[in-house]
């Protein structure tokens, strides 16, 4: 009798510690940091001596929508119907583009506020896309602030040859938020995947860093991602990195107070001091390391040409925050910046607050 | 819509008072039939004290109160008042429990729980902005008055040990599930808020009360929540909890809720949650 009640004592202590992690929200500790998904129709894809790469922030199929969190609205969720129209649209302008390669940033797949459509699924079904690997940004059961609920938005690289040695690297966390906000927000990461292509294995690396921060964690996290790609240099590997640096590059003519910015004091989502910005977002030492998309000196002859952001969908594209470095060879003049119609061919300030930039890489 | 409102009311209130009437009326009758023994005086004096989810009620005069638990009030006539006190203004909430068995010393008892829950107060101030926004502070939460009724019958087939069989049903009598209001995706959440978006949820129970040892007390539910939503969505709940009865003043609670079920976009096929509660009475002493 003694023993059964230490069990049930036992049992019931048990039940009680179960739940460390009850949102679910800690990433890394999950079993799959990575997920592989392949389109519903494999598609035939020509090889060429070249790989057309594109990285695009498509804000979560989003479109022009005004959110709260930009402060041009308050909208918090989405229905089916406009995720989809959203998408379809996304998935035309990446059809247009025809990459080998799609570096994706804010992509959710099972998130109510995009009415828990699987983005990456939609893509690879809707394009000559076949592969893809993708790792969480932003997971958590449930978000307690805003509405928002359950959330799983990240970033993904998508193929149309099959990829290997999927990997997600963690960022570090804003060290100077509270445990609380800390846990239900966005963990950063690097998702890293090889392909290989006419006997040329190329690790892809793909990633979205935090938009601000006071304590230094920005720097942190770029001085990672230089450490990684360094490593891969060492090694001799090439590699194709992209993504959503939230990052200007050094000699910028501007750093802050742009004409989209519409959240005002209080409202959790100003903007930081002029002097802090510049100190942390002109930080861009891979652009001296590596071979650019758009190479810094002729982003400096013509800043407003490569804007590849602006928050406002009345507005235009009025910083560069979406890079693509190698330490391989691009093509020459091969980067662009797909601001609308007469650069690239497709309207794109409806589909997203970013513009996709792309690039062809030169295999060999 | 006005009819719609009218005949809930009417339907619960019948089906409530009916039955438990007629359970009343012909109690001691059933007793006869069932050969219903009489229940021995329970051991542990302290936890037959306290307030329990079987079919028994709180004595009349003594209030107990939890941290996070319920107020209850007993009332004469074996009958117990449950009110949530510091949610009350931001949830008006009662339930009534009647214990309708004529002789309380009888193994099989019969107990009905009706109550109300208006939180519309809550729901708008859980839709706002920022850290704490349940719900997108985009919509306005529209008037929500849940009635609810449940039946218990608790068979005490020791003295220090009872299970009980209940089962409830839960109205929404202003009709919000037309509001097109959000639903929680959480498998604690969900079963509880349904309701709001559903005409009805119902509810069975089966529950198991009773001591281990002098001050040492358990109560254990299985239960299973039924929603007549488009995915006809059930949850399983499993609620073992443990009691240290300090006195019959004083009592902590620990324990854990376990759930499963196919609550729409609900990722975890499992869920466990730790519950823990202090409890406190204020019963009036006896005249000797």
């Amino acid at each position: 009798m003694k023993k059964v009640k230490l069990l049930v004592y036992w049992s019931v202590a048990s039940l009680f510690f179960i739940s460390c992690d009850p949102f679910n929200a800690i990433i890394e500790e999950d079993d799959d940091t990575v997920v592989l998904y392949e389109a519903s129709d494999i598609k035939m894809a020509e090889i060429d001596s070249t790989l057309k790469v594109v990285t695009w922030n498509i804000k979560f199929g989003g479109g022009r929508i005004d959110f709260f969190f930009d402060c041009h609205g308050d909208r918090v969720l989405m229905s089916a119907a406009e995720v989809l129209s959203n998408m379809e649209e996304i998935a035309a302008n990446i059809r247009h583009i025809n990459p080998d390669i799609l570096y994706v940033q804010e992509a959710d797949i099972d998130a109510k506020r995009s009415a828990y459509i699987n983005q990456v699924q939609y893509i690879l079904d809707h394009s000559d896309l076949n592969y893809a690997v993708y790792a969480s940004q932003w997971k958590a059961d449930y978000v307690p602030s805003d509405g928002i609920g359950q959330m799983n938005s990240g970033n993904a690289i998508l193929s149309k040859f099959p990829l290997d040695n999927a990997e997600r690297v963690a960022l570090p966390l804003i060290g100077e938020q509270s445990g609380l906000v800390q846990y239900f927000y966005l963990r950063r990461n690097i998702l890293t995947t090889d392909v290989i292509v006419q006997n040329t294995k190329v690790a892809l690396l793909n990633t979205h860093t935090s938009a601000y921060s006071t304590d230094g964690t920005k720097k942190q996290q770029l001085e990672l991602i230089e450490k990684r790609i360094a490593a891969l240099e060492s090694n001799g590997k090439p590699f194709v990195l992209g993504g959503d640096f939230n990052n200007l590059p050094a000699g910028s003519t501007k750093f802050c107070e742009f004409n989209d910015d519409a959240c005002v004091e209080g409202s959790g989502y100003e903007t930081l001091p002029c002097n802090v910005l510049e100190e942390e977002l002109g930080n861009m030492k891979i652009y001296d390391a590596y071979e650019a998309a758009i190479p810094q000196a002729k982003y400096l002859l013509n800043q407003a040409k490569y804007g590849s952001f602006t928050s406002d969908k009345d507005g235009f594209w009025n910083r560069k925050l979406d890079y693509i470095f190698t330490n391989g060879s691009f093509v020459e003049n091969s980067g662009l910046v797909h601001q609308d119609f007469s650069t690239g061919g497709f309207e794109t300030m409806p589909l997203s607050d970013h513009a996709p930039v792309s690039v062809i890489y030169k295999l060999n | 819509m006005k009819s719609n409102i009218f005949y809930t009311i009417i339907f619960s209130l019948l089906i409530s008072i009916t039955f438990s009437q007629e359970l009343a009326l012909n109690n001691s009758a059933v007793a006869k039939r069932m050969s219903i023994e009489t229940a021995p005086k329970a051991k542990n004096v302290y936890q037959s004290l306290w307030g329990i989810s079987a079919a028994r009620t709180v004595k009349q005069g003594r209030v107990e109160s939890g941290l996070f638990g319920p107020l209850r009030i007993g009332l004469k006539n074996n009958m117990e008042l449950q009110v949530h006190p510091l949610l009350f203004f931001v949830i008006p909430n009662a339930r009534l429990k009647k214990n309708w068995t004529l002789n309380q010393s009888n193994k099989l008892q019969v107990a009905s729980e009706h109550g109300f829950t208006f939180p519309t107060i809550l729901l708008n101030f859980l839709a706002k902005p920022g850290t704490g926004g349940i719900l997108p502070p985009t919509k306005s939460v529209p008037a929500i008055l849940t009635l609810k009724n449940k039946i218990i019958v608790s068979y005490y087939y020791h003295m220090d040990h009872s299970v009980s069989l209940k089962g409830a049903l839960e109205m929404n009598l202003l009709q919000s599930m037309n509001s097109g209001m959000e639903e929680i995706h959480l498998s604690f959440v969900y079963p509880r808020t349904a309701v709001y978006n559903n005409f009805y949820t119902g509810e069975v129970a089966l529950n198991f009360v009773g001591v281990f040892a002098k001050k040492i007390g358990y109560d254990a539910d299985i239960r299973m929540f039924l929603i007549p939503d488009k995915d006809l969505t059930w949850v399983f709940e499993w609620n073992p909890k443990l009691y240290y009865n300090f006195s019959n003043k004083f009592r902590i609670m620990a324990g854990a809720i376990l759930t499963t079920g196919n609550i729409p976009h609900e990722r975890a096929k499992f869920r466990a949650l730790p519950v823990l509660d202090l409890q406190w009475s204020f019963g009036k002493k006896k005249k000797k």
